[in-house]
């Protein structure tokens, strides 16, 4: 090896000694050794190739980068799951008209307008596409300060359970001239959203500070009261990961 | 098969995998969606890892797969011979470098040639080896040294003439 192979070898050669052992670069460092002018370039060469490289790992990211991608990725999966194949697309077709036949002969009252059952079969139709949110952020603290700032009255008081994992972001929903607000988190790698409304939206409802658990078409859901506020917990995961984390 | 949790895999290398689609697309927006269809096919496709130590090689090759697939370059990448990387790099100090602003010598990595700022991305931000840029970009070793040392050689300049500018 002469000298110019030798640099182009060096060239590729991490300032971080890493590859000392590989044999091509080996090979050009026993030249360096012997070659005083060859061994200043390296040296050289070295130097900058790490100032450049702390300088390239130092350059900052986007703020809420994180959040984005998790939000976006889940965005997908999300319309993934719902992209069926196309024998599945027949059969289901096939049991789209079973079950429309079946609706048409059993027709029951469907949830009253204004219930919390309506609210509940609502919220579960609004999250079939994954929302698009006001703030995007992985940091409670900023989705705690969002809420008092745009929904003074609900003072969310979030489990335990849920405040260990990373947020997605947050925003307001309007359902029936109510403004309630939307957390989304990521917990084990499946989106978990909360809505918090006021309790007196539901006088109808008869929810108990603990959980109560219901699957609402592909949906897990988990409904509770505390203080003046009525949590929905909606999520594609089962009812194992809610308990878990609720 | 891999034992790891999607959100754990996303928190621990969207940082690289951003940084590696925005030296390659040069745009945010651009750079977001690689980085999430790079996770969204992890996330459906990633079963077939089996090695766990792979995944980070796994991401990038990805990544840069999904990138060739969008962008539809494949055939503008020719293979450069490693005799016909003649000049030799120019001095850049390393103090110099040292005292500039770390977004302004990401933009002046931005500024290389797409041909070679990938390998660049992937010797600088990533440590790899010469060994697993080839491995990860899908192209002999010879040629990877090559996009390194002209690539190193346009970065300089960049670098050399921001410096100067900024001064």
């Amino acid at each position: 090896m002469n000298r110019e192979a030798a640099k182009i070898v060096l060239a590729a050669c991490r300032p971080n000694g890493a590859d000392a052992n590989d044999p091509l670069v080996a090979e050009a460092l026993a030249l360096v050794q012997r070659d005083a002018e060859l061994r200043a370039w390296f040296a050289a060469e070295q130097a900058a190739d790490k100032a450049i490289a702390a300088k390239l790992k130092a350059a900052p990211l986007p703020e809420d980068l994180l959040a984005r991608v998790r939000a976006g990725t889940q965005a997908r999966l999300t319309v993934r799951s719902r992209r069926p194949s196309l024998p599945l697309a027949m059969a289901a077709c096939l049991a789209l008209l079973g079950v429309i036949a079946a609706l048409w002969f059993n027709r029951t009252p469907s949830a009253l307008p204004g219930t919390f059952a309506a609210y509940r079969a609502d919220m579960t139709q609004f999250l079939r596409e994954f929302p698009k949110l006001d703030i995007a952020t992985d940091r409670l603290p900023e989705v705690r300060a969002w809420l008092l700032q745009q929904h003074p009255l609900v003072q969310a008081k979030l489990p335990k359970g849920m405040e260990r994992f990373p947020s997605i972001g947050c925003r307001t929903v309007e359902w029936q001239g109510q403004r309630l607000a939307l957390l989304c988190f990521m917990a084990e790698g499946q989106v978990v959203h909360v809505f918090v409304i006021p309790r007196t939206a539901f006088p109808d409802a008869l929810l108990s500070s603990a959980p109560t658990f219901a699957k609402v078409g592909p949906q897990t859901t988990a409904s509770w009261t505390s203080d003046d506020n009525l949590y929905l917990v909606v999520t594609q995961a089962d009812e194992a990961l809610l308990r878990k984390i609720l | 098969m891999v034992e790891l949790q999607f959100d754990q895999v996303v928190t621990e290398h969207y940082a690289m995998l951003y940084r590696f689609a925005l030296s390659l697309t040069r745009h945010e927006a651009e750079s977001l969606d690689l980085t999430q269809q790079t996770f969204y096919l992890w996330a459906t496709k990633g079963g077939q890892l089996r090695d766990a130590a792979k995944l980070k090689s796994w991401l990038c090759t990805t990544l840069y797969r999904e990138f060739l697939g969008e962008r539809r370059h494949a055939q503008r990448f020719p293979q450069v011979d490693i005799s016909l990387v003649e000049d030799e790099l120019p001095a850049v100090e390393s103090e110099v470098v040292a005292q500039m602003d770390a977004a302004l010598v990401m933009a002046a990595l931005l500024e290389v040639d797409e041909i070679q700022r990938a390998p660049l991305t992937l010797f600088y931000i990533e440590d790899r080896s010469y060994l697993e840029i080839a491995d990860i970009l899908g192209v002999p070793i010879g040629t990877v040294m090559s996009r390194l040392a002209r690539g190193k050689q346009q970065l300089r300049r960049i670098i050399s003439a921001k410096a100067t500018n900024e001064t």
